[in-house]
This record gives C-alpha cells, structure tokens and sequence, in this order.
C-alpha cells in the first residue's frame, strides 16, 4: 500500500509553497512522524512529516520547485 | 484602524490566533491547517504588523481595540496567542469573560521570570540587510533551516512600510515593561525548552495547576518547531 505526501491545506490565502529540503532519500525507510520534507511558504519553513511507516518509495517534487495546495510530493510505501 | 482580523478559513467555533512581536497571520501557516477542518479560524493583526497600521503600543491596549473585532459567534470565541499574542490574549480574555472561552498561550510575554531577549525586541526594528535579519530570526529557533531567506526578505520589505520601525520600537519597549494580565484559570500553556528569546520560567511551569505542555528541543516557536505536537495538543485541549 502507498501512502501519499501531500502538501497541506494552507488556509485561504496560501496556495503554494516551495520544496525547500528533502530530508529523507528515496529508499529510506521512515516512521509515520518522521521529519521526511521541508516546504517554505511566503514567508514560515513548514516540516512534513512522513505520514506512514514504511519506505520513501518516491521523490515526485524536486527541491527547489514551487507546488500547490493538495499535490503529492512523494509516496510512503 | 489597527488591528485587523483576517478569516483563515473554516466553519465552526471561532479561534481567533494572535502572532506574537514581528509575526503577523501568515506565522500561523503551520497551525491553521490542523483547526480549518473543524473550526472557523482567524489571525488577529496587532498594530504595525502585517496588514495593520501602526496604533496602540501596550498589550493592554492593543487588547481593547481587538475586543472590539471579535468575530460574531453563537458560542464562546478561543484564543490562541503567541508571545507578545499571548499576553494580548490573557487580556483579552480578561476584558470579555463572557465571549471568551478556551486559552491557548505559547511562550506567552510577560508570564513567570525568564529573561525577555531584549536585543532581539530592540533590533527588530533596526534590522537593514537580509544577512542580520537571518542571524536575529533564527535566535527565534533550535533548527535553523525553519528561518529561511524568504523570512528574511519577507521582514525587511514589512519594515520599509511607512511608519512600522518607529512603531515597533515602541511595542518593544512596551513589551520589556509591562504588568502582565493575570493567567486565565484553565488556560493551556505551551513553551519551548531552549527559548531563547522568552525563556520559560520552570519553577513558574512547575508551579502553575494549569496544563502546561515543554517542549524538549524546540525555541520560541514550538507551533512551527514542534508543529505536530503542538497542534495535537491544541485540538486535544479545544475539545474537551
């Protein structure tokens, strides 16, 4: 089964955010809280965090790129 | 007029957060999402912060015009401040008992005796070049990635608006020398271990018949430090 990253409801007004830092690798294995990305919004580093135990199977945003609110920056499997 | 008060988002019982000193709503990025599901969320602007124009410089005061944009609800309001937020806070619920239901205080201004960092209060305002600004943001955190340029750059461009270092000079002054609200009964207390900025007062923690929550490895903002754990508590706390 994989369980996906996702980027975080934000609020209103926080639609994006920037993939600042992949903590984990891909084939690294993760418990569910583990720190495993950092995102950076307008302004705050947010930490999200592995949402299963398991292996970060997939890398799908690159660090440096901007996302949207809901897409999927990796998967847990 | 200052403050404001923005909608995050939500339905449900109104929380109202209040930023502490140089934050404004958007501080509240890593917590909003953990209450949008089931509350009805807004950020309190103080003066000179964010969106809002420079106006009262003492928490007291501040307080006394932000009950005055209260959002309308049927149940009891919860705050939920930060810091200088939450001495804002404490006075808030003081000044409306009747509108004020559960509060939420993390490393709240002005409770138990540790000693306030005063050059960061004093050099805020001051702050010139991203490289200063960065080395003063990050006495705010253990983990230092958590500060990231964009903060800074973000601070700086605040600063430049008309009127804002002069105002915030004030606020700071104010903060070092204010006569604390009274701790609301069953408030909550969160605090960071390693604050350096604020920092908690153990004794005081130790002493208190509130629920305090401290965090091990974790500055002055637990609610982006230890966001998970903080929010759990939050929620935990909002619901019983």
């Amino acid at each position: 089964m994989t369980t996906p990253i996702l980027v975080p409801q934000l609020g209103n007004e926080i639609t994006e955010a920037e993939v600042t830092e992949w903590v984990a690798s891909e084939g690294d294995a993760v418990k569910n809280g583990d720190l495993i990305v950092v995102i950076t919004t307008t302004k705050m580093a947010i930490e999200i965090e592995a949402p299963a135990d398991g292996t970060l199977k997939t890398i799908a945003v690159p660090e440096g790129d901007i996302v949207e609110v809901g897409v999927t920056l990796g998967e847990v499997a | 007029m200052a403050p404001v008060m923005h909608h995050i988002g939500g339905e449900g019982p109104a929380v109202v957060l209040i930023h502490g000193f140089g934050a404004d709503r958007l501080g509240w990025v890593a917590t909003s999402p953990a209450l949008l599901d089931t509350y009805s969320v807004w950020a309190a602007e103080l003066p000179a912060h964010g969106t809002a124009e420079p106006g009262p410089t003492t928490p007291i005061d501040i307080a006394q015009a932000l009950t005055d944009m209260l959002p309308d609800s049927d149940d009891t309001i919860a705050l939920i401040g930060h810091s200088l937020g939450g001495a804002v806070a404490a006075h808030v619920a003081a000044l409306k008992p009747t509108r004020i239901g559960k509060v939420a205080l993390i490393a709240p201004a002005g409770f138990g005796d540790g000693e306030v960092a005063a050059n960061f209060l004093r050099g805020f305002p001051k702050l010139q070049s991203e490289e200063d600004a960065l080395a003063l943001l990050r006495q705010l955190v253990v983990r230092e990635r958590l500060i990231m340029p964009q903060m800074a750059q973000y601070v700086l461009k605040h600063l430049e608006k008309p009127g804002r270092r002069e105002a915030l000079a004030q606020i700071a002054e104010a903060a070092l020398s204010f006569m604390p609200p009274a701790l609301p009964d069953d408030a909550l207390v969160v605090w960071g271990e390693e604050d350096a900025i604020n920092p908690p007062d153990n004794a005081w923690l130790t002493g208190l018949s509130n629920q305090a929550m401290v965090l091990p490895d974790t500055g002055h903002l637990p609610h982006v430090e230890a966001a998970t754990k903080v929010n759990r508590q939050l929620v935990a706390y909002l619901q019983a």
